[in-house]
């Protein structure tokens, strides 16, 4: 449903966009991640037709962003991350004007914003002024704005940044909902418990190239990132620690009150090694545990932080 | 239901824009406080100031009483909607920005121009329940006579074109800003420009003829033209036709498109050069102007002086031309970019000295360069073209055998170079920064050149010693610096003199050739080079000044 390739992006000497490649197919729900800076909002507004690319190409329900805006329009829906509200209006009027500019008609526009409403939870805020709303019920609204028109396509950036964990659950809530309708949906965060859930893939950017992408089951696969191991100690984690700064296949770790994350590496990974060397230095270790690796350490482990 | 029906038919041809920005605008307290406001300050103006006028002439026809009071209350409507209608207009674009709301209104169906024609609309409703809610105030002046209805009606059309020209601009000025503060002020400069043009043309000698026949068209003879209507016929054939309307319509179409043009482009993705719809303007705008100014003048050249038509010719140019350098840098500047455009050019394998001149592409460059040069290829054989009846004036051979020609010329070629040079060095300064700053130089650079132009021209005239006396008049607010840097030597004087002879030349009005500064005496041309070389340096210096400390920072 979105094809991306060869995706690059200039301002001035500023190479924001390296050439990114990634295709999101029809009904998938796909986590675009990556640092703060990394390219994310740029390739979303070249998505959302805001942008033109320097090079490359991109194709959003086989039409192409640069030759064929307006349809392009048509089939997407657009949330930016700072929900641009109209606060002199009431929340009626706000969707209303969204739906007659995406050319809904009356009398039809009236029962589209009705619907919309109903699916948002928007219903019982009709005549509310904007201005009135908390900023859960705004990302609300302005979802609500993004599927006035009923686009096939929904493109969301960062979308749940600022809630309270209510609002993000009903967020995700909807979002589940939203799939079972049948949307595509490409989804920018970098709260990546977000989208583990239900994303179907992920693409991971970082300094304007892209890192990874593909199914999550897939990228894990492929990427292999480290296995990570709980270990309970009863006390003494400064020895624990210079015990482990001795071992190889030690990638890192991460001290905790009664608990350590080990991170290994996956392809020399030796837990009993582990044990053994911190009992031998007289750690009282009283359980160990392997832990799934998460979409946030496949992140951590193949980004490196850098902005473009 | 048939109110439905009726809604439901016209839903199709309202802009959703208008409906919003009515929705929001007009229900607030806000605009009902400053219409309330408004038409206070208005009824007061118009009451004191036509009292005032009334008392002071001891006017006791009715019909002039009917008169003043028209008068007064134009040119106070007038002036409320130039200060009321870019407060309004100027941040309609800018205020989407800082809403975040820019970016969903472009993602909706709505083309870049049906937004920009959205908000044009929602300030023309402004405007014209204004002007409505003023009419019962101005119908008063039917109660005394003297107006007939032609008169307001001509009065109210130039008061609806006056606020289409402010509101399109205002929304050119807010398409370009990035915050409304910056576009308020930047509309207000275009409106006191609304103002203070028309007057300072129509103020000039040359023109008292156009100015007795629009203030005679307006209605405003009562208290304006009194004076100028006793000396002047006005205007009748093919010069009426120019000046009233032709070149209106034309200046009003050029504003009206180049506004909505630029505003348009910025509102799309950048690509490189956005500016096709600015080159069709070119092509059909431009030498369009051209002919209309040098026509105005080859008709009106018996009734001027000789030596004021190189004077006008200058002003023609310089204005084309600094509007191409405008249009250039606004249709070409790229909204995305933090960068000098001239790193573009330079990553693109520009050599280094080519990638100085062109602004933001290599395609910019191009066309830049190539419009810039066409247009002056195509302006000066039209302008010698026009120049050519000149020569065979009695007192241009006179002059020329008196040797005043050369000096003609050679000033004329100084005059005109200097004005490329400065517009020019400001666009290069320009391209060496970043946007932001670019457009300040670009700016400060237009306003020198703005001042050098009429001050170069008008020295250049007044340099020639044939002229015995000059009328005070003849300065008009064509020389603003000039007329403030004469008051200490004796010009207001002769300006109050000529007042009390009844709008005659005073005689041996003393202008002053030369400039006291600083204790010394400044031949005045002389004066305006400094003027204007001491400005520009001053501006570039300020300019570096601020760049390095930006950097810095």
């Amino acid at each position: 449903m979105i094809e991306v390739s060869g995706l690059v992006v200039e301002f001035g000497s500023l190479r924001a966009l390296k050439g990114i490649d990634f295709r999101v197919g029809e009904r998938d729900i796909f986590g675009f991640i990556g640092p703060n800076g990394a390219g994310k909002t740029t390739t979303i507004r070249v998505i959302s037709t805001l942008l033109h690319p320097t090079e490359g190409s991109v194709r959003v329900g086989g039409r192409c962003v640069v030759n064929e805006p307006e349809e392009v329009r048509r089939i997407i829906g657009f949330m930016p991350d700072s929900y641009g509200l109209y606060d002199d209006i009431s929340v009626f009027e706000y969707l209303d004007f969204f739906a007659k500019a995406f050319g809904i008609l009356l009398p039809k526009r009236k029962r589209v914003v009705d619907d919309v409403m109903a699916l948002t939870d928007l219903g019982g805020l009709r005549d509310r002024q904007v201005s009135t709303l908390s900023r859960g019920m705004r990302q609300r609204l302005c979802m609500a704005k993004t599927l006035v028109h009923d686009p096939p396509v929904l493109v969301l950036d960062e979308p749940a940044s600022g809630l309270d964990p209510r609002a993000r659950i009903e967020f995700r809530e909807l979002l589940k909902e939203l799939r079972s309708m049948g949307k595509t949906i490409l989804i920018s965060s970098h709260i990546l418990t977000e989208l583990a859930d239900f994303c179907t893939s992920v693409g991971i950017i970082e300094s304007g190239s892209m890192v990874a992408w593909g199914g999550i089951d897939e990228v894990m696969k492929r990427l292999k990132p480290a296995k990570i191991v709980r270990i309970l100690i009863q006390g003494r984690p400064a020895e624990a620690q210079e015990a482990m700064k001795g071992l190889g296949f030690v990638d890192r770790f991460e001290a905790f009150e009664g608990h350590m994350d080990v991170f290994l590496r996956p392809d020399c990974a030796d837990v009993p090694a582990l044990v053994k060397a911190l009992v031998m230095a007289g750690v009282p270790v009283s359980g160990v545990a392997e832990r799934g690796a998460s979409l946030e350490d496949l992140f951590i482990a193949i980004t490196e932080g850098k902005v473009c | 239901m048939l109110t439905e029906r009726i809604e439901t038919a016209l839903d199709r041809f309202i802009n959703p824009i208008l409906q919003r920005e009515i929705r929001g605008t007009f229900r607030g307290i806000r605009f009902l406080l400053v219409l309330v406001l408004f038409l206070l300050v208005l009824g007061t103006a118009v009451l004191v100031a036509a009292g005032a006028v009334i008392q002071r002439r001891a006017l006791v026809n009715p019909a002039e009483i009917g008169g003043t009071i028209h008068a007064v209350f134009f040119s106070a409507l007038s002036l409320s909607l130039l200060f009321i209608l870019p407060a309004f207009a100027a941040t309609s674009l800018v205020s989407e920005k800082e809403k975040d709301t820019s970016d969903l209104l472009r993602i909706t169906s709505l083309s870049e121009g049906a937004i920009v024609r959205g908000k044009f609309l929602a300030s023309m409703a402004y405007a014209i329940v204004f002007l409505a809610a003023a009419l019962p105030l101005g119908s008063v002046s039917f109660l005394f006579g003297g107006v007939t209805v032609s008169n307001l009606a001509a009065s109210y059309l130039t008061l609806l074109l006056l606020a289409a020209a402010v509101s399109m601009s205002s929304i050119f000025v807010s398409s370009q800003m990035k915050r409304s503060r910056n576009a308020l002020s930047s509309s207000m400069v275009f409106s006191i420009g609304f103002l203070t043009i028309p007057i300072s043309i129509l103020s000039v000698d040359d023109f008292r003829d156009l100015a007795a026949e629009v203030l005679r068209i307006l209605g405003l003879d009562a208290v304006f033209g009194e004076r100028m209507l006793a000396a002047s016929p006005g205007l009748a054939g093919t010069i009426w036709w120019l000046c009233i309307v032709i070149a209106p319509a034309y200046l009003f179409a050029a504003i009206m498109l180049f506004s909505y043009l630029s505003a348009v482009n910025k509102l799309k993705p950048w690509s490189g050069n956005r500016s096709t719809s600015i080159r069709i303007f070119y092509a059909a705008f431009l030498p369009l102007g051209a002919a209309i100014a040098l026509s105005v003048l080859a008709e009106i050249r018996y009734s001027i002086a000789y030596y004021r038509i190189a004077e006008y010719v200058i002003i023609v140019y310089g204005a084309i031309w600094l509007f191409m350098l405008l249009s250039t840098y606004f249709s070409t500047e790229d909204p995305e970019w933090n960068l000098a455009p001239r790193q573009d050019l330079w990553n693109r394998g520009m050599p280094r000295l080519l990638s100085a001149l062109g602004p933001g592409s290599m395609r910019g460059f191009r066309f830049a360069l190539s419009v810039n040069l066409a247009a002056l290829c195509l302006l000066l054989p039209i302008a010698n073209r026009c120049m050519s009846p000149i020569a065979n004036l009695p007192a241009f051979h006179a002059s020329f055998r008196e040797g005043v020609s050369l000096p003609l010329v050679f000033l004329s070629a100084t005059v005109m170079a200097l004005v490329f040079l400065f517009s020019s060095a400001g666009l290069l300064v320009s391209l060496a920064s970043r946007i932001d700053m670019a457009r300040k130089a670009a700016l400060s650079a237009v306003v020198i050149s703005v001042l050098f132009v009429p001050l170069a021209s008008f020295g250049l005239s007044h340099s020639f010693k044939e002229i015995e006396s000059s009328s005070p008049a003849d300065l008009g607010f064509m020389s603003p610096i000039v007329a403030v840097g004469s008051v200490g030597s004796g010009y207001w004087e002769s300006l109050k003199a000529d007042s009390m002879t009844g709008g005659e030349p005073a005689p041996k009005a003393v202008f002053p050739y030369e400039m006291e500064v600083f204790g010394s005496r400044v031949p005045v041309f002389g004066g305006f080079i400094a003027f204007s070389a001491a400005a520009g340096s001053a501006c570039i210096a300020a300019y570096f000044m601020f760049r390095r400390r930006t950097i810095r920072g």
